[in-house]
């Protein structure tokens, strides 16, 4: 009972989020942006369900199942880890190119890259050296991702 | 008559279990869950608290505690950088179901319904989610790559995200109830040691991006901040970034001829740079906090609000604050009473000893305690008492 109390709470709640935020798009957003933000949804979406997601199902059928059991959760975190470097030095070297504010930039996107990018694989080197000294290797099931 | 080949399609799309590997699974979703959920909302939270301080009408900032601001806003743009590996491990952990297919005889309209709406649902909930962190890093790093109006429109879709959350929660929340109450002995667990170890990876990267990034925000960690788009304590004019020079703002030009009006209840008041240096000067140790996320502390000379708006009467009430600057959204700002009449709101002539550089609001910028950098309005020409 309590159960469905919170769920149709937070249905209630998350129903009137949604209206709300589209209230402020009709209100608040000038007509001239709501394409622009269709356009930046419709793209979200997109990298979602036919870059992301199919990215990850091919790399799973095709990488990880060759990739041995005990290797695969460093290579998953250092992907993703990667991947989120990336981003992040993909939008600083794009706002470099574009910043008319000199004192807006002060780090070098590309040695940052090099230097987190070292951090993160000897941060997993050392984890799984350690976690290798501490359990005997064991099957993890499929490698699907 | 040509017989479309449907079935022989479906019957090749794999399902979702066979594609499941051993991340891909409820536990890992649902613990994912419990930390980019609570991410979204200290984000959206802290967000309305920066809203609501740019708003005229806003409450929710009083001049006390004079680093509110900092922290508020420090925190959103930390947690929301967090939030981009959490966001990609989140979506890699449940790429499966993009596979699922009806659940139930695929021809009763009330499956098909069920099955639409919960797509739409983690539709909108996956497009509001990477806008959000998407535009959110954009706007940090000044690159305005999406070319609408940022505040409005983060403002909306926030609202959105966090419906979709709640929504979204609400539709799996016996699976959530089910998989954080299940305590299967570690033997009969499939690969407890992988989703132990993935989650507690994707929380380093999350961990890491927010070492290597909030040194814009926490002084200590300056030296590690090779992922934030600000080194505030690094090569800085006069020590303190800037996010919009005199150039930008188009008021050089008029600079030289710069004096500023004081208008009241009890007339108006005209003051030069001399007649302003030669009134009793105040100075002050404040932060500049700005809506990217970076802030830094330093010492403001100046003359107090008050001191001018006692120049021309009305104490006690708002005031409004005009730039020499034409055509910006931070233009013209208000400044309530209780701002006004704190010791520590001055107009600024002098930053850290020197007098202020043109891109910093000489002649004359606001700085008052716990107000959003873009609100501290430089090359300030008039006040008027409201």
């Amino acid at each position: 009972m309590t159960e469905r109390i919170v769920r149709w709470s937070l249905a209630v709640l998350g129903g009137c989020g949604i209206a709300y935020g589209l209230v402020l798009v009709l209100t608040r957003v000038s007509p001239a942006d709501w394409f622009r933000l269709a356009r930046w949804g419709l793209a979200a979406w997109m990298i979602n369900d036919l870059v992301l997601m199919p990215v990850a199902l091919l790399l799973g059928l095709t990488v990880l199942r060759r990739v041995p059991p005990r290797r695969r959760m460093p290579l998953r975190i250092g992907l993703l880890g990667l991947a989120s470097l990336v981003i992040m030095t993909a939008i600083a070297v794009g706002a470099r190119a574009h910043q008319k504010n000199p004192t807006a930039e002060v780090t070098a996107p590309l040695p940052a890259l090099l230097i987190t990018g070292g951090v993160l694989v000897l941060v997993i080197l050392v984890a799984e050296i350690l976690a290798g000294l501490q359990r005997p290797e064991r099957d993890e099931g499929p490698a699907a991702g | 008559m040509v017989r479309w080949p449907l079935r022989s399609i479906r019957r090749r799309i794999p399902t979702p279990a066979a594609v499941t590997g051993a991340v891909q699974s409820p536990a890992v979703v649902t613990r994912l869950g419990l930390f980019l959920g609570p991410a979204f909302g200290i984000c959206f939270l802290t967000g309305l608290i920066s809203h609501n301080a740019q708003s005229p009408t806003g409450v929710l900032l009083r001049p006390w505690p004079v680093w509110g601001y900092r922290l508020t806003q420090g925190i959103h743009v930390a947690t929301g950088i967090a939030c981009l590996p959490l966001l990609l491990a989140k979506i890699f952990a449940a790429y499966p179901r993009i596979l699922d297919r009806p659940d139930g005889p695929a021809r009763r309209p009330s499956v098909i319904i069920r099955f639409a709406a919960d797509r739409l649902l983690i539709g909108i909930l996956t497009a509001a989610g990477i806008v959000q962190v998407a535009t959110g890093l954009f706007n940090i790093f000044q690159w305005y790559v999406f070319k609408f109006d940022f505040v409005p429109v983060h403002y909306a879709v926030a609202w959105v995200a966090m419906g979709a959350i709640l929504i979204h929660v609400a539709t799996k929340l016996p699976t959530i109830i089910e998989t954080l109450r299940r305590r299967r002995p570690t033997e009969q667990r499939r690969s407890p040691d992988a989703r132990r170890g993935f989650i507690g990876g994707v929380l380093g990267v999350a961990g890491g991006l927010t070492i290597f990034s909030i040194g814009q925000t926490v002084g200590p960690l300056d030296g590690l901040a090779l992922l934030s788009p600000r080194r505030p304590r690094s090569v800085n004019l006069q020590g303190v970034p800037i996010n919009r020079t005199a150039a930008q703002a188009g008021v050089v030009d008029r600079i030289d001829s710069w004096s500023l009006t004081v208008t009241g209840p009890g007339g108006e008041h005209t003051l030069h740079r001399d007649a302003l240096a030669a009134m009793p000067q105040t100075t002050v140790r404040l932060p500049i906090a700005c809506v990217e996320g970076w802030s830094v502390s330093a010492e403001w000379s100046g003359v107090r609000i008050k001191d001018l708006v006692d120049l021309v009467g009305g104490a006690g009430r708002d005031l409004r604050v005009q730039s020499m600057e034409r055509g910006s959204r931070y233009a013209r700002t208000r400044l309530p009473a209780d701002f006004v009449a704190d010791p520590r709101s001055i107009l600024a002539i002098r930053i850290n000893g020197d007098v202020l550089a043109p891109d910093h609001g000489y002649p004359a910028r606001i700085i008052a305690p716990d107000r959003p950098g873009a609100l501290q309005t430089k090359w300030v020409e008039r006040l008027e008492v409201l």
